[in-house]
């Protein structure tokens, strides 16, 4: 199992009231959701969260971010989210394995207002995310972390290294290996799928 | 049709990868119900200070809400998260909205002081503990229908004491996706249609607590004519001068859901003096969110037929109730 670090934070703080730190919270996270969220959320989608569980788990790294947020310095915030990101995920997915219902692999969250299936023309591309999530699922949790921040969230190398708590040369390496593994897994994907047509 | 450079396009296909509309807004409603609740609880200086604290997780935020009997988070994720449809979402205030506009004026401690413990509180009302511990399990076999029938609005009261339940919603594939958590004692409700199969978990061990498929009140209007067209304008509310403090009371009623989009008037007359405006949750309890009326001014506020509001002065004290004016038909079941 991998053993991520604890997000950037500012421990050494001087510790203040619940209501001082909670209330300073509220603005910047408003702040922060507006700015990240969708990036929160599509990382967290990535590191292979179930569709129906990657909203709570949004929710739940910016509640994080909220409780901690007097503790962490102004332009950290998006390596904060990522790396509670991370960890939340990791947290979903073992929740997950656990839980007697396993859901499928593809589908959207519930809508009450229109139940009926996705328009035509985003299928194309809600079967390529199908398969991306299946060549990605052939990463390790390690190697699929490194990739999807670099490759897909477009962090570097550094922000990268921030995020998961590892020095740079193990990103480059374990970049480098992700992005084998992705290429070998995708070429056989796209094999099966020209068989398959 | 499998591009040439595959593994490019799977990569790019990730980039239009986006959340659904609303996501967003649910979770900064929710986000902001849990800060707000939170920041409420650690001003009560009681246990909840505690958790409050260390503010990170939902089961966390929720804990910290009900240690302090503060504000029934049962509502709280009904209206910010996943309960309440989308379009009524938008028609609603959020969490967010109200806490926006009632930043612009600071909400004086006496009014958060002096709001009184809701009628029927849930601890009070709610069945000994092991009602929901105890509960047989039911069997969980059933799946919405893919074309389900008419709309139905149900409230769901929780008879757990202790236990927090989580709501999924079961999908015409038999998925289970969730809707909302619902604290002990609280009411959930859900707009939803005939056909659709709910279940309860408990929120802590993921144990089966029910199933259910709420059924239509006859004298319900189908939701779809009945939302359409623009919002209901409620009776205007005017706090005058010389309006005088009425004895502190119960909420003779509590919010209700399955009402259409509206939109509430709050014109305060006073010369000086702001007024509050407080929101009415599912269990008859006042939420954290007080909306500040500056003296002189009228408050628009967007909301559902279905809500209640309470008016206090700048020191706390009760002016006037605001109570549902329409026709609740919606369908009320009890669980376990």
């Amino acid at each position: 199992m991998p053993s991520f670090p604890v997000p950037v934070s500012r421990p050494d703080r001087p510790q203040r009231g619940a209501v001082a730190r909670v209330s300073d919270g509220a603005a910047r996270v408003r702040t922060c959701m507006d700015t990240h969220y969708d990036a929160v959320w599509r990382f967290l989608r990535r590191l292979g969260l179930a569709p129906a569980d990657v909203e709570d788990a949004t929710q739940k790294v910016f509640l994080v971010f909220a409780g901690r947020a007097s503790a962490i310095d102004p332009g950290a915030e998006r390596s904060f989210l990522f790396a509670s990101a991370v960890r939340v995920a990791s947290d979903a997915r073992r929740k997950r394995a656990r839980s007697r219902e396993m859901l499928a692999d593809e589908g959207e969250s519930f809508d009450v207002q229109d139940p009926s299936p996705t328009v035509e023309e985003n299928i194309d591309d809600r079967r390529m995310r199908r398969w991306l999530d299946e060549v990605l699922d052939t990463l390790s949790e390690e190697h699929r972390a490194v990739l999807v921040l670099v490759d897909l969230e477009e962090q570097t190398m550094a922000d990268a290294s921030d995020v998961l708590g590892i020095p740079k040369g193990t990103i480059a390496s374990r970049l480098r290996r992700a992005r084998e593994v992705f290429e070998e897994s995708a070429t056989a994907l796209k094999a099966k799928l020209e068989k398959e047509v | 049709m499998i591009p040439e450079n595959f593994s490019k396009a799977l990569l790019r296909s990730a980039k239009n990868d986006v959340p659904l509309p609303n996501a967003k807004v649910r979770a900064m409603a929710h986000v902001e119900h849990a800060l707000a609740d939170a920041m409420q609880a650690a001003a009560a200086g009681n246990g909840a200070l505690v958790a409050a604290k260390t503010l990170a997780t939902v089961k966390v935020a929720v804990a910290a809400a009900v240690l302090a009997g503060a504000a029934g988070l049962g509502g709280g994720y009904e209206l910010g998260r996943t309960s309440a449809p989308p379009v009524k979402i938008t028609s609603a205030p959020t969490a967010r909205a109200v806490a926006a506009e009632a930043s612009a004026l600071p909400v004086p401690a006496a009014v958060l002081a002096r709001r009184p413990a809701a009628s029927g509180a849930p601890a009070e009302a709610a069945a000994p503990a092991d009602v929901c511990t105890a509960a047989e399990v039911v069997k969980a076999d059933k799946c919405s229908t893919p074309k389900p029938g008419s709309s139905v609005t149900f409230a769901m009261k929780t008879r757990c004491s202790e236990a927090s339940l989580d709501v999924f919603w079961v999908d015409e594939s038999c998925r289970e996706v969730f809707r909302g958590l619902v604290a002990p004692g609280a009411t959930f409700w859900q707009d939803s249609y005939e056909g659709h199969v709910f279940r309860v978990r408990d929120h802590a061990t993921h144990r089966l607590v029910s199933e259910i498929s709420p059924a239509r009140l006859e004298a319900a209007q189908d939701r779809a004519k009945y939302w359409k067209g623009p919002r209901t304008e409620l009776p205007l509310v005017v706090v005058h001068e010389g309006d005088t403090p009425i004895p502190e009371s119960p909420v003779p009623e509590c919010t209700r859901g399955g009402g259409r989009g509206a939109v509430l008037h709050v014109k305060n007359e006073r010369k000086t003096e702001p007024i509050a405006l407080m929101r009415v949750d599912f269990d008859c309890k006042e939420t954290g969110h007080p909306q500040m009326i500056a003296p002189g001014t009228v408050a628009e506020v967007g909301c559902s037929e279905g809500h209640a509001f309470r008016v206090r002065d700048a020191s706390g004290a009760l002016l006037t109730d605001v109570v549902p004016t329409f026709l609740d038909t919606s369908t009320y079941l009890t669980v376990p």
